[in-house]
């Protein structure tokens, strides 16, 4: 049964050669083949969420191809998360897969996108975690270089050397630790590495978050990785709120918590994550180009959920999951609506179109969840937060109070300006608007669903955390032992 | 379950939603749908006047009852939320909007919100619903811009933050959200945690009042509004502020040192409000930003009134409250129709007339709302020995009475744009100007009420009744403040109505009986018509004398005119230092 768990790694590489073999005159079934194999993916996690939600821990191995899966709450969540977005932003990336030359070039790429997410997130052992990396790293090049024009080039090249350092930094980091331990599940990892000493655990684990953070929007290095993610083409931009936040974010957490086992470790979590929140918030705040500033935003939020992890607590950690699912929503939302300000024919007099109205209807939603309106979940998000700090001393509660306002206030003051174009101007003459209108349409109701079944959405994710703050060591492999060193 | 409290809070919101699809269909039905639902809204809260609490408990939210409940305090600020919903849907009768039927429909789910905060019995629903109403106004601003409600979104919207914070602070010490456990469980916290959670709340009044310094900015934000929704929104967000305040401080902390000490910081910060927005409305430019700051003004009133932790000082402050929203109400309905142009249509004379009893209403002449809440202030200051008050209250005052001075005078004499009263205005306007004099000269009904409220509040035994007519005997029995009263509103009158009168009315009138030659003015030949038309005779003859009369005036008036502005300034200035010499000698 748990072999059943290899489906979602696979399906999208078979599509992807699937999508490589196919003839010229199966053209027009080519665009919806990334829709159809997110949608089987969400199909099969459904399945096995039954198992995992009861509280196991379910984990497959192929000793012959050293790939390992697991599955716990918190790759369940991330996954799913990833694959439920990942369905909508394809939906409406099909009228532009319909029109390019290269739509078998931009579909492979997309699919490559997510397959590397996908297999970070529920990688089991050191070799799956290593080729999700490689992968994503190879998609985001891909995608880059293949603009036309000198620029394309240009950044391409920066990428390259940038996804070097970091898949470098990270194999010398994994290869450290496997040499060490002689493992490469990471249950047994998580078990052997309480005996290794303190320095070599840490040592290793610097340069595996040092490789991860190079690409990220983290502080100082989000200017370095704004640049190459604003000139990603726009079919891939969509996903950087769900794609490249959502996994950073795992690994971060998965290898800091769950592996390393390093608790102590949390709080300094917080020391990266209030210059990352402050630096990309500013410069979110004061950015004039839409793209570039919902990008920063995206970095500000992954930097909030991980302030909220760096308060030791269930509550604080299941607000961190609840602002990312927000984040995620929120922002893909701007993006696609961005996505048709840039498109279409712009006019800023006229009555409003009825699909205008919608629009500006469904994208206000999330928003206003984002900022933190009652009953929405960005509401329940930020109390729990807020909540949790209180917990703490005194002077500090009042001085995260005001941190934490501060950020919201901001945070909602860029947003809503940029809500704010939807309004003055409308766009005519788009090709397909409504595979676009229907995602945000979707993203819009999936935040009223979430702000109706908000109490049990609070439950699950304090679930989650009371599982991961348990850490792997918990858990003991039902199956064969691991990789041969 | 008790769904009677549902019914009405959901009465607004169903009048929003017909008036919205009515608006379809055509115009009255859309006003009709509108004014019934407001006036409804407004009956079903008067018969809710006896009942003491209804308590309705509806869901769970964060693991915490959604509780609702009535009590005089919420019927109290209700009853006045929903007559000012009601001028405002009046109001917007007249405007032009680029989305009128959402602008009604918002304005009207504005009301339905505001009621169900105050009908809140605990602190976060009570949240919930504030949050609602910023979001309304955001959505209902962005008509004008959407920068604009962006910026006012931000302002209003840190200070709920400080309500969040407030409230995470009680739930994590009590682990309840509900207003009896907040009193009950309060005693027992520490007195830095009550005084933290005080100094929050007051700075989020100070913003949501607003209160000097965010007196300087607000202003600008209202002048750039509907008439309608400056009514609706100055008054709700004012009366929710205070209604938080009185439940915080005589409520869940109780006549504690901290609460003496923070009321005795309000008083202090009120009456500079005072001064200052009446020294800023006599230098607006434009009458709209001169009444938004004579309402701050009056709003710092309202607060020296409620400091004073005694029950002359909360009825005089609740006085206030119900002045205040009568002449925001009226002023609009009034100063709207008068035309320079249009001076002598004879439909006009009823605004005119309404206008300057709105003035009266506003610059506090005996026997209104106005002067018997300044009446009934300052007999406890007196008695309280506040000079610093008393003073602050005299000058503002003086200040507030130069800028109804020159509002008149830019109403009168700005060439406006012509209209004709139309009939809701008036008789919108009549009730409420009945309703203005009715309660100013037999104030037993209105002091039966406060009455109420203050016995709510239940910070000691009372004393006083004001069921009886006491407090106006006490009017009488003082004579020398019905003097100054009476001689602000003559020296009022001659300065202002006369020559206005002298100057403008007799040329026309000249023209009408045809003792000047007629001017080939079509507007005048109109008029003429309209004259003509009336039983001409008598008036001939009357019109002549008073002709003769008022050409004299005009006559002698020039040489006076040029000094008005500096000897009324002078009356004024007299007149308060008089009556602080007064007061200060009765003390004695």
């Amino acid at each position: 049964m748990n072999r059943f768990l290899f489906l979602p790694i696979l399906l999208p590489l078979i599509a992807v050669l699937l999508i490589a073999m196919t003839p010229l005159r199966l053209k027009k079934y080519v665009k919806y083949s990334a829709t159809a194999v997110f949608s089987l993916n969400i199909l099969i996690l459904i399945i096995t969420s039954q198992n995992i939600l009861k509280g196991n821990v379910l984990t497959s191995e192929i000793p012959f191809l050293q790939v390992s899966i697991l599955m716990d709450k918190l790759g369940l969540f991330v996954s799913t998360l990833i694959t439920s977005l990942a369905i909508l932003v394809s939906v409406s990336d099909i009228p532009f897969l319909e029109n390019t030359t290269n739509f078998k070039f931009n579909s492979i790429n997309l699919l490559l996108f997510y397959t590397g997410a996908i297999w970070i997130t529920t990688s089991g052992n050191i070799i799956c975690f290593a080729i999700g990396f490689i992968v994503i790293t190879s998609a985001i090049y891909a995608s880059l270089i293949i603009n036309p024009g000198m620029r394309a080039i240009e950044t391409g090249f920066r990428y390259l050397s940038i996804g070097l350092i970091s898949v470098i930094l990270v194999l010398t980091g994994l290869i450290l630790i496997y040499k060490n331990t002689g493992s490469l599940n990471f249950i047994e990892l998580a078990n052997l590495l309480s005996s290794l000493s303190l320095k070599v655990k840490i040592f290793s684990f610097t340069l595996i978050l040092s490789g991860i953070f190079i690409q990220s929007g983290f502080f100082p290095f989000s200017v370095i990785s704004e640049e190459i993610h604003s000139n990603m083409p726009e079919m891939l931009i969509k996903l950087i709120p769900t794609v490249i936040i959502t996994y950073q974010f795992y690994l971060i957490i998965r290898f800091s918590l769950s592996i390393f086992d390093f608790k102590t470790f949390l709080p300094y979590l917080m020391i990266i994550s209030i210059p990352t929140i402050i630096f990309n918030e500013i410069h979110a705040f004061f950015e004039k180009d839409r793209k570039k500033m919902l990008i920063y935003s995206s970095y500000g939020a992954s930097g909030l959920c991980l302030f909220a992890f760096s308060i030791p607590s269930v509550e604080a950690v299941s607000s961190g999951f609840l602002i990312l699912m927000n984040t995620v929503i929120t922002l893909t939302t701007l993006f696609l609506a961005n996505n048709l300000l840039t498109n279409g024919n712009k006019t800023t007099s006229g009555r409003k179109n009825p699909y205008w109205k919608i629009l500006i209807l469904f994208s206000l939603l999330p928003v206003i969840s984002l900022i933190g309106f009652p009953p929405f979940i960005g509401f329940f998000a930020k109390f729990t937060l807020l909540f949790s700090a209180i917990a703490e001393s005194y002077a500090k509660a009042v001085i995260f109070a005001v941190f934490i306002t501060l950020i919201i206030i901001t945070q909602g003051i860029y947003l809503l300006r940029c809500f704010g174009r939807l309004l003055k101007t409308q766009v005519r003459n788009i090709k397909g608007i409504w595979y676009t209108m229907g995602t945000i349409i979707a993203l819009g109701i999936a935040i009223m669903l979430l702000s109706f079944f908000s109490t049990s959405i609070v439950d699950f994710s304090r679930n989650i955390s009371l599982q991961f703050i348990q850490g792997l060591k918990s858990m003991t492999l039902p199956s064969t032992p691991g990789g041969i060193p | 379950m008790n769904f009677s409290l549902f019914t009405i809070l959901i009465t607004p919101l169903a009048g929003g939603t017909l008036a919205y699809l009515g608006g379809k269909i055509s115009r009255k039905l859309k006003y009709l749908f509108a004014i019934s639902f407001a006036s409804f809204f407004i009956i079903e809260i008067i018969l809710y006047r006896n009942i003491r609490i209804d308590l309705l408990i509806r869901g769970k939210l964060l693991g915490s009852l959604l509780l609702f409940g009535i009590n005089d305090l919420s019927w109290f600020f209700s009853l006045i939320l929903g007559i000012s919903g009601l001028i405002a849907i009046i109001v917007s009768f007249n405007e032009e909007h680029s989305f009128s039927n959402m602008y009604l429909m918002l304005l009207m789910f504005l009301e339905g919100a505001s009621f169900g905060l105050l009908i809140a019995q605990d602190i976060l629903t009570f949240f919930i619903f504030f949050c609602t109403i910023l979001f309304l106004t955001y959505v209902i601003l962005v008509e004008i811009n959407h920068g604009f409600s962006l910026k006012f979104l931000s302002f209003y919207f840190s200070g709920a933050f400080l309500i969040l914070l407030f409230i995470m602070i009680f739930f994590k010490n009590l682990n309840s959200f509900s207003f009896v456990s907040i009193r009950t469980g309060m005693p027992a916290l520490s007195d830095s945690l009550k005084i933290f959670g005080i100094t929050i709340i007051i700075v989020w009044f100070f913003i949501l009042a607003p209160l000097f310094p965010f007196n300087l900015w607000f202003q600008r934000f209202y002048s750039k509004m509907h008439a309608s929704l400056k009514i609706l929104l100055l008054s709700l967000f004012k009366n929710i502020g205070i209604y938080f305040l009185i439940v915080l401080l005589y409520d869940f902390v109780g006549l504690k040192l901290e609460s003496v000490y923070s009321l005795r910081f309000l008083g202090i910060s009120g009456s500079i409000t005072f001064i200052i927005s009446g020294m800023l409305a006599f230098n607006q430019k434009t009458k709209e930003q001169s009444i938004i700051q004579i309402f701050f003004a009056e709003t710092g009133l309202s607060i020296i009134g409620l400091s004073l932790m005694d029950s002359y000082g909360i009825t005089s402050s609740m006085l206030t409250i119900i002045n205040q929203f009568i002449w925001i109400g009226l002023f609009p309905l009034t100063a709207k129709p008068i035309s320079y142009n249009f001076n002598l249509l004879k439909r006009l004379r009823f605004s005119k007339v309404m206008f300057f009893i709105t003035l009266g209403l506003l610059s506090g002449v005996p026997l209104t709302l106005q002067f018997i809440s300044r009446w009934l202030l300052l007999t406890t200051l007196l008695e309280r020995g506040q000079l610093f008050y008393i003073y602050c209250v005299v000058l503002g005052s003086a200040f507030e009475l130069i800028a109804i001075y020159r509002i008149a005078k830019t109403v009168i004499f700005e060439k406006q744009q012509a209209m004709k009263d139309s009939g809701p205005y008036l008789i919108t306007t009549l009730a409420i100007l009945l309703f203005a004099i009715i309660s100013g000269i037999f104030p037993q009904y209105i002091f039966g009420v406060i009455h109420k409220v203050d016995q709510m509040i239940n910070y000691y035994s009372f004393e006083i009744t004001f069921n009886n007519i006491a407090s106006l005997y006490a009017v009488q029995s003082k004579i020398i403040f019905i003097t100054t009263g009476a001689a602000l509103f003559t020296g009022f009158i001659f300065f202002t109505l006369i020559p206005w009168a002298a100057k403008k009315l007799p040329e026309k009138i000249l023209v009408k009986l045809s003792f000047i030659p007629n001017r080939t003015n079509r507007s005048l030949n109109l008029m003429k018509k309209e004259i003509y038309n009336v039983p001409a005779r008598k008036l001939r003859t009357f019109l002549s004398s008073l002709n003769k009369l008022l050409l004299s005036l005009e006559n002698a008036l020039p040489l006076i005119r040029n000094k008005i502005k500096i000897i009324l300034i002078y009356f004024i200035m007299a007149l308060a230092l008089i009556s602080l010499v007064t007061l200060i000698i009765l003390r004695i």
